[in-house]
């Protein structure tokens, strides 16, 4: 796995593809992923997540060709994925100036990652379900704009989907 | 714990292996991603942590704002842009 440096070319998946010409700065997406565990008894109460089961929080970080770019394992389940995104660029990863990941709502915005407008729901379920077309990103560049479910009233909802 | 955290690395040098040097697997019929996902995903739960801790200083913050709006504001303009070229009423 390596990271990428200001030397590393923007993928062809996003600057060969139309769809995508708004976000030529980003390198990447981020998430954090909770891998079930066995542990001790001790530990349950810190690996216990807010979903109800045992596990460890990993985070990982992608590029467009689906490589893993980026892994942090082992944090207790109990803690936030921010938590482990300011461990990551603390002791590991430097984003290059200019340059962005993408992430969930569940991080904070701030130079090196692009994140939804909190408070603003997106519409992840109906993206899985096919209600909206064909979607991969951030917004709805993609999508069909005959389909009525799909007409968001402002750019944060538009952002948003 | 020590060996259990070290296995999703291992999983994902394993997948850019496998993607490097044989990417049309993941491709293949019999590759069924929806139902690894069904399998595997845990139902996510929104929590809107990111805005109760860690913030960056007050500066990053604007300028993250900044960023993103202009972004927002690209996609907002193509986007009227698009309906008004297919005639489709216009968010009021």
């Amino acid at each position: 796995m390596r990271f990428p440096t200001s030397h590393t070319p923007i993928s062809q998946k996003i600057l060969g593809d139309y769809r995508f010409r708004f976000f030529e700065h980003c390198i990447g997406a981020v998430d954090g992923t909770h891998i079930r565990v066995f542990s001790s008894n001790d530990e349950h109460v810190f690996m216990c997540n807010h979903k109800g089961f045992l596990s460890q929080n990993c985070l990982f970080i992608c590029d467009f060709n689906f490589n893993f770019i980026y892994s942090l394992c082992g944090w207790d389940g109990s803690v936030a994925d921010a938590t482990l995104w300011k461990d990551a660029v603390e002791n590991d990863i430097e984003v290059p100036a200019g340059k962005y990941l993408l992430g969930d709502a569940g991080f904070t915005s701030c130079d090196a990652l692009l994140v939804p407008y909190h408070g603003v729901h997106y519409h992840l379920k109906e993206w899985r379900q096919g209600e909206i077309g064909y979607v991969e990103s951030f917004s709805m560049l993609c999508i069909d704009l005959s389909n009525s479910r799909c007409s968001p009233r402002n750019s944060h909802k538009l952002f948003n989907l | 714990m020590d060996i259990q955290a070290r296995l999703p690395a291992g999983l994902c040098t394993l997948h850019n292996f496998i993607n490097h040097f044989d990417p049309d697997v993941f491709y293949h019929p019999d590759f069924d991603v929806d139902d690894l996902m069904r399998r595997f995903d845990e139902p996510d739960i929104p929590t809107d942590e990111g805005d109760d801790e860690h913030m960056p200083d007050g500066n990053e913050t604007e300028r993250a704002g900044l960023q993103r709006n202009a972004i927002v504001q690209a996609i907002w303009d193509n986007y009227l842009a698009e309906c008004t070229q297919q005639g489709i009423p216009l968010p009021t």
